[in-house]
C-alpha cells in the first residue's frame, strides 16, 4: 500500500475542514486545530488499481497562512488550495499562499478548489477571473461543495492520481 | 561479461540486416532503373556502407582482444557485484536459483559439510532458544503457583471478572515493572507510518494517524518551546504510559512503554533504529510512500517489545525505610494499646465472671467501656462485697460504676449464714440447712429452741425448723439422771446445780416437743432416802428433797410452770439412797 501525505490550505472559513469531513470519517476532534494547529485524518481508497493510504493534514484556518508551521508541511506529496467562492478576498490571498507553499515544498501536484459552489447567488468571483487564473498560471480548478458533496471525492481522487503520476 | 556478449550479438544481427537489402545483387534491368535506384536509395546505401565498415572495424577489434583471464574477472567481479546491488536487486534475483540449486546439491551429496558449517551459528541459537523456553516455563510455573492461591490472586481474579480482562493480563499488569507495548517506525520527513508492532495490547487508535499526529506533536513542541535546532522531544509521559522517541536520519522510532523502563532499553532502541537505517538506506532514497520494504524490519522491532515483571511491592524496599518505621511504630502502638485494652477486658471479664459465681450476688447487667466500666445487679448483704473483690482483679474501683440492690438470697449457704447470724445459737447447737429445712443439732435451752422456731418461720429460704432431739431420747435421758443429796439433809448441794440445769433444759425441750406433738407431759419427781431413819422421817425427807428439786427446776426454768410436775417422797419404798429421780409420762 502506498501512503501519501497531503495538506489542506486556504484562508480561514473557506471550508477546508468541511471538505475533509465530507471525504473521511474523522476520529480526532476539531480541538486539535486549536491545540497544536493541525488535525490529521486518514482515507484509504483505490486510484487506478493502486491502493492508497491518504494522510490528510488539515491546518488551523488563519487569514495569514504564513503562520502555518513549515515543519508541518514537510514531506507532503500534494495539496489542495481552497478558495471560498463567495468571498473574493480568499481568491486574492490564494496566490500568496500558493507561492509560500511552493517555496516550502517545491513543485508538487495541487488543485485549486472553489468551494461553496452551491451558493450560486453569492458568488463573488467572476468566471473571467477564474479563466484568467487558469490561463496565466495553468492551475487546475475544481468547483466543489462540502455541503452537497459535489466533486469533493473527485478532488481528492484527482490529486492522488496526479501525485502517483508525479512520483 | 554479459553486456559485452549481448553487444556482439546485436552487432552481428546488424551486419545481417545490412546484407539483406544489398541492392547491388539485384538483377540489372535498365539504366533508368539504376538511376532511379540511385536517386531513391543513395543515402541509405551510403549509410549501409558506413555501417558495414564500422562492423568490420569492431569485428577486427574484438578479434584482437585476448580472452579475459580469470585474474581480470576476479578483479572486477566484487566491484561489479557491489555496483549492481546498489542499483537494484537484479543480481540477487538472477543468482538466487543458482545458489538454491548449489545448496540443494551440496546437501544431497554430503549433508555433513553444511551441518558443520552451520553448527557454530545454529548450536548456540538452539541452546539459547531452549534455555529461554525453559526459563519462561519455570517463570510461568512460579507465577502460577505464586498467584493462584494467595488472597491477592483472589482480588485480581475479581478484578479480571469485573473488567472482563483475562486473568493472565491482570496479573501481568499488576506485576509489570515495565512493558514496551507498541512501537511505531515512522518516516521522519512525511510522518508516514512504515511499521507498527504491538505486544498483544488492545490498540484502539489507528496507527497511521497516531504516527502522523506524533510527528506533528514533535514539530509543534520543537517549534514552540525549544530554541536550539538540535533539541528534540525524547519523552512523552501520559499517566502510566511513556512514549520514548528515538531518531535517526530518516526515521522516528516511537515506543509506547507502560511502567518504568531502565535506560538500557533506550540504548537498545537506538541500536535497532541504526540497524534499520543501515539496512534500508536505499529504500529511503527512493521512498514514495510505499511501506512494503520495511516489512523486513519487523523482527528487529519485535525484539524491542521487551518487558520485565517482578513484585512491585518488594522493589526498593529497605528494612529501615520511613514507611517501614512508621508502620512498625504504628504496629507497636496498636500492639501496646491492644495489649492494655485486652488485659483490661480480660480482667473485667474475670471480675464479672467471679461475681456471677458468687453466692448472694446476681449480676443483671455489665458493660466494658473505653474508660469506664459499669455493673449492676442484686446483692444479699451477707454476700461478698463486690467493691473489695475489684482489688483482687487489679481494677481501679473508681473506674467501675457499681449499682447493687439489696435482696434476700435463698442460697443454702447464705440462708445458713443468715440463720446463724439471727438465731445466734449457743455453742452446743450446730445448725445445718438442707432442702429448705433448718436443722438444729445438739442441745440448747428450750427458750432458744422456742425462739429459733419462731424466727425461722420468717427466714427467707427456710421452710421448716427442726431439731435433732426426739421425745423418747429426752425422756430416757431425763429418767436416767439423778440428783444426789447429802444424807440426812434436804439442801440441794452446790455441785448439783449444773445437773439441775441440764435436767431442766431437757425437760423444757421435751415439753416443747410434746406440745408440738400435741401430747401432755407429766413429770413426777421422786425423792428417796437411805435406810438409816424411820419410815416417816424417810418419807418426809424424801418428799422434801423432791420438792426442793422441783422448786429449783421451776426457779431455773419458769416455763416449766406450765408443765404438770408432781413431787413425791418415796422414802425407802422406791430407790434406796439420798437422791431424787424422775419419772415422765406422755399422754395423748
Amino acid at each position: 500500500m502506498i501512503q501519501k501525505k497531503i495538506c489542506m490550505f486556504g484562508a480561514s472559513g473557506v471550508g477546508k475542514t468541511s471538505l475533509v469531513q465530507r471525504f473521511v470519517q474523522s476520529i480526532y476532534s476539531g480541538k486539535y486545530h486549536v491545540t497544536i494547529g493541525v488535525k490529521i485524518d486518514k482515507k484509504e481508497f483505490s486510484v487506478a488499481n493502486q491502493d492508497v493510504n491518504l494522510m490528510l493534514w488539515d491546518f488551523q484556518g488563519e487569514d495569514n497562512q504564513h503562520k502555518v508551521r513549515s515543519s508541518f508541511l514537510r514531506g507532503a506529496s500534494g495539496y489542495l488550495l481552497v478558495i471560498d467562492y463567495t468571498r473574493h478576498e480568499t481568491f486574492v490571498t490564494a496566490f500568496s499562499i500558493q507561492k509560500m507553499i511552493e517555496t516550502e515544498l517545491g513543485k508538487v501536484p495541487f488543485l485549486i478548489l472553489l468551494n461553496k459552489s452551491d451558493l450560486v447567488d453569492d458568488f463573488s468571483i467572476s468566471d473571467d477571473e477564474i479563466d484568467e487564473m487558469k490561463a496565466k498560471y495553468g492551475w487546475e480548478v475544481l468547483k466543489t461543495s462540502a455541503l452537497t458533496g459535489e466533486r469533493v471525492e473527485e478532488a481528492f481522487t484527482e490529486l492522488t492520481r496526479q501525485m502517483l503520476r508525479h512520483a | 561479461m554479459q553486456p559485452q556478449a549481448i553487444g556482439i550479438e546485436q552487432v552481428e544481427n546488424l551486419s545481417d540486416v545490412a546484407e539483406t537489402p544489398d541492392i547491388s545483387r539485384l538483377p540489372e534491368n535498365t539504366s533508368e532503373f539504376d538511376e532511379f535506384r540511385r536517386l531513391v536509395l543513395s543515402e541509405e546505401q551510403g549509410k549501409i556502407a558506413e555501417l558495414e565498415t564500422q562492423v568490420k572495424s569492431l569485428q577486427s577489434q574484438l578479434d584482437s582482444i585476448p580472452p579475459a583471464s580469470a585474474q581480470e574477472v576476479s578483479d572486477v567481479l566484487p566491484a561489479a557485484i557491489k555496483q549492481s546491488s546498489k542499483v537494484n536487486n537484479n543480481l540477487s534475483r538472477s543468482t538466487l536459483p543458482v545458489v538454491e540449486e548449489n545448496i540443494r546439491q551440496s546437501v544431497k551429496e554430503n549433508p555433513q559439510i553444511l551441518a558443520e558449517a552451520l553448527f557454530p551459528a545454529i548450536g548456540p541459537a538452539i541452546r539459547k532458544a531452549i534455555a529461554e523456553a525453559l526459563g519462561t516455563m519455570i517463570q510461568s510455573l512460579n507465577q502460577t503457583i505464586e498467584y493462584s492461591f494467595s488472597p491477592q490472586s483472589i482480588k485480581w481474579r475479581l478484578e479480571a471478572f469485573q473488567t472482563g480482562k483475562p486473568f493472565a493480563e491482570v496479573v501481568l499488569l499488576k506485576t509489570l515493572l515495565y512493558r514496551v507495548e507498541q512501537i511505531f517506525l515512522i518516516h521522519r520527513e512525511t510522518g508516514l507510518l512504515l511499521q507498527h508492532v504491538t505486544a498483544n495490547v488492545n490498540n484502539e487508535q489507528d496507527a497511521d494517524m497516531v504516527s502522523a499526529m506524533l510527528t506533528a506533536i514533535q514539530d509543534f513542541v520543537k517549534d514552540s518551546f525549544m530554541n536550539s535546532p538540535e533539541a528534540t522531544l525524547d519523552t512523552l509521559q501520559v499517566g502510566e504510559l511513556a512514549v520514548w522517541i528515538e531518531r535517526s536520519g530518516n526515521l522516528l522510532f516511537a515506543a509506547v512503554i507502560r511502567g518504568n523502563a531502565p535506560l538500557a532499553v533506550r540504548e537498545e532502541f537506538q541500536n535497532a533504529i541504526e540497524q534499520i537505517e543501515t539496512e534500508h538506506e536505499t529504500d529511503f532514497e527512493k521512498f514514495e510512500g510505499d511501506s512494503a520494504p520495511f516489512e523486513r524490519s519487523r523482527p528487529i522491532l519485535e525484539a524491542c517489545l521487551k518487558y520485565q515483571t517482578g513484585d512491585k511491592n518488594n522493589k526498593k524496599k529497605t528494612l529501615f525505610s520511613p514507611f517501614n518505621l512508621i508502620g512498625a511504630a504504628l504496629l507497636l502502638t496498636i500492639c501496646v494499646v491492644g495489649f492494655f485494652l485486652g488485659r483490661d477486658y480480660w480482667r473485667w471479664s474475670n471480675y464479672v465472671s467471679d461475681l456471677k459465681n458468687r453466692v448472694g450476688i446476681v449480676v443483671t447487667d455489665s458493660h466494658h467501656g473505653w474508660f469506664k466500666n459499669s455493673i449492676q445487679g442484686l446483692r444479699d448483704p451477707l454476700a461478698a462485697n463486690p467493691t473489695e473483690i475489684i482489688n483482687d482483679y487489679n481494677l481501679v474501683a473508681d473506674d467501675v460504676q457499681s449499682t447493687w440492690e439489696e435482696y434476700q438470697s435463698s442460697n443454702a449457704e447464705i440462708v445458713l449464714t443468715r440463720a446463724k447470724k439471727i438465731l445466734n445459737p449457743p455453742p452446743t447447737i450446730s445448725l445445718t440447712f438442707e432442702k429448705g429445712i433448718l436443722i438444729a443439732g445438739g442441745t440448747a435451752s428450750a427458750e432458744w429452741f422456742e425462739k429459733a422456731k419462731q424466727i425461722s418461720s420468717v427466714l427467707v429460704g427456710v421452710k421448716e425448723f427442726k431439731t435433732t432431739q426426739n421425745m423418747s431420747d429426752l425422756q430416757s435421758k431425763i429418767e436416767n439422771q439423778t440428783v444426789n443429796f447429802t444424807c440426812n439433809t434436804t439442801e440441794l448441794p452446790e455441785n448439783q446445780t449444773q445437773n439441775i440445769r441440764e435436767i431442766g433444759e431437757n425437760m423444757q425441750m421435751l415439753s416443747i416437743l410434746a406440745k408440738e406433738a400435741k401430747k401432755t407431759l407429766r413429770i413426777e419427781i421422786e425423792g428417796s432416802s437411805d435406810l438409816s431413819g424411820t419410815s416417816d422421817f424417810n418419807s418426809k425427807i424424801s418428799r422434801m428433797r423432791a420438792e426442793k428439786v422441783a422448786d429449783a427446776l421451776i426457779a431455773t426454768f419458769p416455763s416449766l410452770k406450765n408443765t404438770k410436775i408432781k413431787a413425791v417422797g418415796l422414802g425407802t419404798t422406791g430407790n434406796i439412797g439420798c437422791k431424787v429421780k424422775f419419772k415422765l409420762n406422755l399422754e395423748q
